[in-house]
């Protein structure tokens, strides 16, 4: 179509045949190259090649804005996540556990030597240890980080997809810096889920509105500053769970339990 | 926590593989349904029977593509009713090439390009505008324009050849560009690049309160 084409092997009607699949990155080496040649010689075909790649281009942004995961439309609501997580777990257990699932197992399982707390394996004080630790090592992508909308930003970000308000312990800076944030849940119950760095390591804040008292915490007492903490050794993680009124927090640490007891003693609730 | 660490090992691989792209299985999975709560079950059950074969899914290869195809089959299969849609969408999909390239020739020239940009669309516009696409060209639109499906991938999740998805591809393009491009004519946000436009919709109503 051009008028006066030099010897490229790929002429205007092939190119203009496969223009999306180009644009699309489809193309094998040689091919690319083909298309290339003949791009740099005729401006015709450049020409239309830029206009479909920015109508692609455009195309490509407003589907993003629309159903990407910045949209409502392109998010996984907190619900559904959490009910999966449930599922998923029935799913694992063995047939006679989801048979006798209606029925509590029994609660005498937690038994205490001395200082030393063997945990039961149930109920909500498992979830707020154990799952917690497993998520927090899986270390899945944060949804939100300080570095996209400052530190103060994250209890603001929250809003609105949780049923409760979840205040952050202000942790001093040079103990614990924000890194960021995404929601989570412990057993079928939404959570906010903290990341921090620490001097050596990260830890992971759980929250998790419990009125109703379903996680019992397990551990060893301890009681640090006005607060009473339990403290678990799991998975080589340093645990500490405490209650503000109905809504219960979980912190997965790498630290010490004296660095975990003063990290906690020098923060404030906010 | 005793009895079954074996398996919490399995659940704990597919959570951290799987989970990480439930925002996009939900995103599709709420196109093609149409409505949150169907989207929510379609989502849950693609995601149970996943877990469910896992142990069919091979390593090292691409798992968002396989939760993927598992999605659009448990949509196909519990979503019987639009079989209907289908067989009206294969009729013109077989179009061919050559005449694809002269009616993008005659509607692309005449239109101008600006309005490709559609900037300040609605995103409520744009999903409708998805919404409003026959099944199978939304479901190619949604894998290759949002997801990055490459062809290859797409073929595979549709059990479709490459050449099918290229030619939905390019219809499902096609149409939402022309619903998009109906969008901002609506909403009057072509006007600031319309100038041209203005002058010829100017001479037809003269032409018109003429006669």
């Amino acid at each position: 179509m051009s008028l006066d084409p030099l010897p490229a092997p790929m002429d205007c009607a092939e190119l203009e045949r496969s223009v999306e699949a180009f644009l699309d990155g489809e193309f094998e080496a040689r091919e690319q190259a083909e298309a290339e040649a003949h791009l740099a010689c005729c401006p015709r075909c450049r020409a239309m090649a830029d206009a479909e790649a920015a109508r692609l281009d455009a195309l490509k942004a407003r589907l993003r804005e629309a159903m990407g995961p910045s949209a409502a439309a392109g998010r996984c609501p907190a619900a559904l996540r959490a009910r999966l997580g449930t599922a998923l777990a029935r799913e694992r257990r063995p047939l006679w556990r989801r048979i006798v699932s209606p029925v509590p197992l029994a609660t005498a399982a937690a038994c205490a030597a001395g200082a030393l707390v063997v945990l039961a394996s149930h109920g909500g004080g498992d979830a707020l240890v154990e799952e917690a630790v497993k998520k927090h090592h899986r270390g899945l992508p944060l949804e939100v980080t300080t570095a996209s909308m400052g530190p103060d930003a994250i209890p603001g970000w929250f809003a609105g997809k949780l049923d409760f308000k979840p205040t952050p312990p202000s942790f001093k800076e040079k103990e614990a810096r924000v890194i960021g944030a995404r929601l989570s849940h412990l057993r079928e119950y939404p959570a906010a889920y903290i990341r921090y760095d620490l001097p050596r390591g990260q830890a992971g804040l759980f929250i998790v509105d419990d009125p109703e008292r379903r996680f019992e915490a397990t551990g060893r007492e301890v009681q640090v500053g006005p607060r009473t903490l339990r403290v678990v050794n799991a998975r080589g993680y340093n645990v500490a769970v405490w209650r503000q009124d109905e809504i219960v927090y979980s912190l997965v640490s790498d630290l010490g339990e004296d660095d975990l007891f003063q990290l906690v003693r020098d923060a404030q609730q906010r | 926590m005793f009895d079954d660490s074996k398996s919490d090992l399995t659940r704990d691989e597919f959570e951290g593989l799987a989970m990480r792209h439930l925002d996009a299985l939900y995103a599709a999975g709420l196109r093609l349904t149409k409505n949150e709560r169907d989207a929510e079950d379609l989502v849950q059950d693609a995601l149970l029977r996943a877990y469910r074969f896992f142990d069919r899914f091979e390593r090292g290869t691409n798992i968002k593509a396989w939760l993927f195809k598992i999605l659009t089959n448990t949509f196909i299969n519990r979503y019987r009713r639009s079989v209907k849609e289908r067989s009206i969408v294969d009729g013109p999909e077989q179009e061919t090439v050559q005449a694809q390239v002269v009616s993008r020739q005659a509607s692309d020239q005449a239109a101008d390009p600006e309005r490709w940009f559609f900037d300040r669309l609605l995103s409520d516009d744009v999903l409708r505008a998805v919404d409003a696409l026959p099944i199978d060209f939304r479901m190619v639109v949604i894998l290759a324009d949002l997801q990055d499906f490459s062809y290859r991938e797409i073929a595979d999740i549709l059990d479709v050849p490459v050449g099918t998805v290229m030619s939905r591809l390019y219809r499902g393009r096609r149409l939402l560009q022309k619903a998009l491009a109906q969008y901002a004519i609506d909403s009057g946000f072509s006007d600031a690049s319309a100038s041209v436009e203005d002058l010829a919709e100017h001479r037809r109503r003269r032409a018109k309160s003429a006669t």
